[in-house]
């Protein structure tokens, strides 16, 4: 069930009332009853592989809870034991459903390099929506019970609904135990203000969706689907394109997600927070799906030594985690190249901080280099000019800009055929004669486009500034809030993508 | 900010609970507006249906309602209808309306009325076939022609919930959504702000007029479809509903949907009559198999023991009407047959049932064997690039047919000599004049011509 489809928007109001219709000590069953039923609506089969994640999850972290009470606090061979074998098989069904399609063929690949014949493909492993997601936030609050930071929750219908809460459960944001759980714990009552939140949260969400993400979409295919046919600056517009496509599209789904969950009085974490204002790719990484990026921060880079056991050894944890998280996106070479290549950016970074820090101690100038500044994400307000700090914003965009065009990419081939074809000609005049309106997108909707795009940028400069604009929003008089909300509702359904003649695009990342 | 409950009841919070409300209700309305703005800008309405609708909910007291598809408003002229019966009747109806549709209208009215009598028109295009599946996208189509003038009801909704699809919601509950390709079409929104900025529309208002100044066409009170037009003996060639040959009878969600109107009148204790208005020659000998149809909705009938006419069936010694100047086109009188069907209409409706099958033939295949020989006009139907005509005459073998073309570029030429064979084609690009002329075999001396367009 797609947040911007009227399956949901039949759904969601018929969960809202009977969640307060029902006495507040139920209500999360009838939480988790909903979210079993908007997952079933992609697969009814792939319930069973939430449960048994849950179930898994679920006993893992009793055990390891019950062990730490009967033998203290020290280390356990016990302990240790259940949480390797509850990460081996959570990794295991991960790895199954989305990665046996690409390692076999790898596989099949090397036997045939031997002449060996190859493994037959006798099914192929349909992916379940969400199960990256899922997997990740039952294995963090395992993680987090092993750690003692977090308790073992008894109610066994309340840690399913951790796991499987609707609004977060297909796409993130990747929730910790300590926020979700105890939320759930203890349900509060809504608020009037929580209300008007939840439901501006959800039209701007839609509004990046289906005004600009999805608008964007149509350019975007008809380049990077003939990209034989559209060399050059064509490439270089999509490539541009899909920088805002996957940021609207996913900030998107999130900021209906967080809307929706704030109607039942449930704060999800913001996963985005301006991240085309970065000043350099490490700073990108800090404000770009936060919940995953501190997910692999907390268990698996600072597990992996982090940046305690020296130089070398840090940048190795970065190329690998980075490495992971492209894998994790999808089950593709490219995906793996683009993990690798962010991790690379922070890893040039780094060394280019270091030596002109060297530069300017030898020098004792005043002036930090280009690089010191972009790594450490200053603002212009603090340091530096605001010229030099745009000219790093701008220099941050273009790289995370090429990096997209190995995620938008299926292969890697399809992904180095779009860069030679980026650099083949300088057909800059599209820009000028029209040539970019016959990309499926009429002149008068690319305006609307590029509105849309500078609505969003105008809101996450607000927000890059430390201010939640939604709140900024509320706290003006009611015709105000009227306006924006009807704005925003007005704008989807007028310039939406949408209904019959367009093709509604699902979101990016329930792929994953 | 205020971070009381939006769901406690506390009189001491009256006036934040009224503020609140007020919000709500000033988003609702606001929203409204701007809905119904993108409405008028963008939305193509059927003028017809609009006055209609209009002309509907300023009507009292309908006694008599004749409910179904063009057919009705063209036909029936319900101010003689008035003067026969004393009575206050009103032809409710809209363009290729199906049963569902039609039921929905129906509750509609009875909601607004006390009904005594519901005369309901069966159409057989709207009803069989494709076109008679009420859950395909056509009929969502003509649907909307309803649901567009439709006041708010929870009635209204439940045509809605049923009539289409979810993903067909949206488009239904806001027309201007079916015209979001407009909505940069700079000509096209100062085409609709003429149109609905005239006088005409403004007092719904549709009538044009002769060089005297006299109507030919005009919406008349009532749902009166006032009409001089007469069918040009060169367009007498009719384009056949292929679907109704192979699936010539209702489907079954139509069937439905005319059983639950019976049984909606029945309850609601309104006598509920079938019928079916004369449609041209031409146009029902091409659907083959009509017979099959009547024999559907005569064995509904019976089984709710309620009348039906076919008029299509009446024998032309009782309702001699079946002449070209009596229609507007194949399927629908002019005024001129209007005055002549209305009043045998309510004599048949009015009359008793026992004694008006006096009227009608069994079938149309006996109807037609009763009427003198005679030729039509043609039919056809396309297969691949080729127009596949047949002369429609009411009979086999006994008449003999010259056809000959007179095409836009190129000579004359002649396809048949006079032959029993009723069968030709043609390419679909080619276009001219076509010349049939008919004779009996029996009396070859006294032919007739028909000239139609091709």
């Amino acid at each position: 069930m797609l947040f911007n489809s009227i399956d949901y928007l039949i759904f969601f109001p018929i969960v809202f009332l009977v969640y307060y219709a029902l006495p507040k000590r139920v209500r999360y069953i009838w939480l988790l009853i909903a979210s079993y039923c908007f997952y079933m609506r992609w697969n009814p089969w792939y319930i069973m592989l939430l449960i048994g994640c849950t179930v898994i999850t679920y006993i893992s972290a009793r055990l390891i809870e019950r062990d730490r009470q009967q033998r203290g606090k020290g280390a356990s061979h016990c302990r240790r034991t259940v949480l390797i074998i509850c990460v081996l098989v959570l990794l295991s069904v991960l790895g199954y459903f989305k990665y046996y399609d690409f390692f076999l063929g790898y596989f099949n690949k090397m036997l045939s390099i031997l002449h060996i014949s190859p493994i037959d493909r006798r099914f192929s492993v349909l992916l379940p929506v969400g199960i990256s997601f899922y997997i990740l936030q039952a294995l963090g609050y395992v993680f987090d019970v092993y750690r003692g930071e977090t308790y073992a929750e008894k109610n066994f219908l309340r840690y399913a609904l951790f796991v499987s809460f609707f609004p977060q459960l297909v796409a993130g944001p990747i929730e910790r135990s300590k926020n979700l759980l105890t939320q759930l714990a203890k349900p509060v009552r809504l608020s009037w203000h929580d209300f008007c939140k939840g439901l501006l949260l959800i039209v701007y969400g839609l509004f990046c969706k289906m005004v600009i993400a999805d608008r964007i979409a149509i350019v975007v295919n008809t380049v990077y689907d003939d990209s034989a046919s559209y060399p050059g600056m064509y490439i270089a517009y999509a490539a541009f394109l899909f920088s805002f496509q996957i940021y609207c599209d996913f900030y998107g789904y999130s900021t209906i997600a967080r809307g929706s969950s704030l109607l039942f009085g449930i704060k999800l974490t913001d996963n985005f927070n301006a991240p085309y204002y970065s000043g350099s790719v490490k700073e990108f990484w800090r404000r770009w799906h936060i919940s995953l990026s501190s997910w692999f921060r907390d268990y698996l880079y600072i597990p992996l030594g982090g940046n305690r056991k020296g130089e070398v050894r840090k940048e190795c944890n970065l190329l690998f985690v980075f490495g992971v998280s492209g894998l994790w996106h999808g089950a593709s070479v490219s995906f793996i190249v683009w993990g690798f290549l962010n991790g690379l950016y922070q890893v040039i970074g780094d060394v280019l901080h270091k030596l002109t820090n060297r530069m300017h101690q030898i020098s004792g100038g005043l002036n930090s280099g280009y690089v010191s500044e972009m790594e450490q994400g200053h603002r212009p307000d603090q340091r530096g000019v605001f010229s030099r700090r745009l000219l790093h914003v701008i220099m941050t965009f273009i790289l995370i800009t090429m990096t997209w065009i190995f995620f938008a990419a299926d292969q890697m081939k399809a992904a180095l055929r779009l860069i030679k074809q980026l650099f083949s000609t300088f057909n800059w005049e599209i820009f000028l004669d029209g040539s970019v309106y016959n990309l499926g997108v009429t002149k008068e909707y690319t305006r609307v486009m590029f509105l849309g795009i500078a609505v969003l940028m105008a809101v996450d400069y607000l927000k890059y500034k430390g201010k939640d604009v939604a709140e900024l929003v509320l706290k003006q008089g009611e015709w105000f809030q009227i306006l924006c909300f009807v704005s925003l509702t007005a704008a989807c359904m007028l310039f939406g993508c949408y209904g019959e003649i367009y093709d509604t695009q699902q979101f990016i990342y329930f792929q994953f | 900010m205020i971070h009381s409950s939006l769901f406690t009841s506390n009189s001491n919070r009256i006036k934040v609970h009224l503020r609140r409300t007020v919000t709500v209700a000033a988003v609702l309305l606001v929203l409204l507006i701007v809905f119904r703005t993108f409405d008028f800008l963008y939305v193509k309405e059927d003028n017809w249906t609009r006055i209609l609708w209009h002309n509907y909910y300023k009507t009292e007291n309908i006694d008599n309602v004749f409910l179904g598809s063009s057919h009705v408003h063209c036909d029936i002229d319900p101010f003689i209808l008035d003067e026969m019966n004393g009575m206050e009747n009103f032809n409710m109806s809209i363009p290729f309306m199906r049963l569902n549709g039609a039921y929905y209208v129906l509750k509609e009215m009875t909601g607004d009325h006390e009904l005594k009598n519901v005369y309901l028109e069966l159409y057989y295009v709207p009803s069989t076939g494709k076109q008679g599946d009420v859950m395909s996208d056509v009929s969502l189509q003509w649907n909307w022609y309803i649901t567009d003038h439709m006041r708010f009801s929870i009635n209204k909704m439940q045509f809605i919930a049923s009539m289409c699809r979810k993903d067909k919601y949206l488009d239904t509950l806001f027309p201007f959504i079916r015209y979001r390709e407009h909505v940069f079409d700079t000509p096209y929104i100062v085409e609709q702000l003429a149109l609905k900025t005239s006088d005409d529309y403004k007092n719904y208002k549709l009538r044009y007029e002769d060089e005297n100044g006299e109507p030919t066409l005009e919406y008349r009170d009532k749902g009166y479809h006032y009409n001089l037009g007469v069918m040009p003996e060169y367009t007498m060639a009719y384009f056949r509903e292929i679907d109704f040959q192979t699936e010539g009878v209702m489907p079954p969600n139509t069937e439905a949907y005319l059983r639950k109107i019976i049984e909606y009148c029945q309850e609601k204790n309104i006598n509920i009559t079938l019928f079916i208005n004369p449609i041209y020659e031409t146009q029902i000998l091409s659907t083959i198999e009509y017979d099959s149809y009547h024999q559907q909705i005569l064995a509904v009938a019976d089984e709710y023991e309620i009348p039906f006419y076919d008029f299509n069936l009446c024998k032309s010694e009782y309702l001699d009407i079946m002449h070209r100047e009596n229609f507007a086109d194949a399927g629908h009188l002019n005024s001129v047959g209007a005055e002549l069907f209305t009043p045998f209409l309510w004599k048949v409706v009015s009359g008793d049932t026992g004694t008006n099958q006096k009227y009608f033939c069994e079938s149309y295949e006996e109807k037609i064997l009763l009427d003198d020989p005679e030729t039509y006009g043609l039919y056809y139907f396309y297969d691949g690039d080729m127009r596949k005509y047949t002369i429609a005459s009411n009979r086999k073998t006994e008449i003999e047919y010259k056809i000959t073309i007179l095409p836009e570029e190129g000579e004359e030429r002649v396809l048949q000599d006079f032959s029993v064979n009723k069968e030709f084609e043609l390419h679909r690009d080619e276009h001219g004049m076509l010349m049939v002329v008919s004779r009996l075999k029996t009396q070859p001396d006294q032919q007739h011509t028909l000239e139609i367009k091709y």
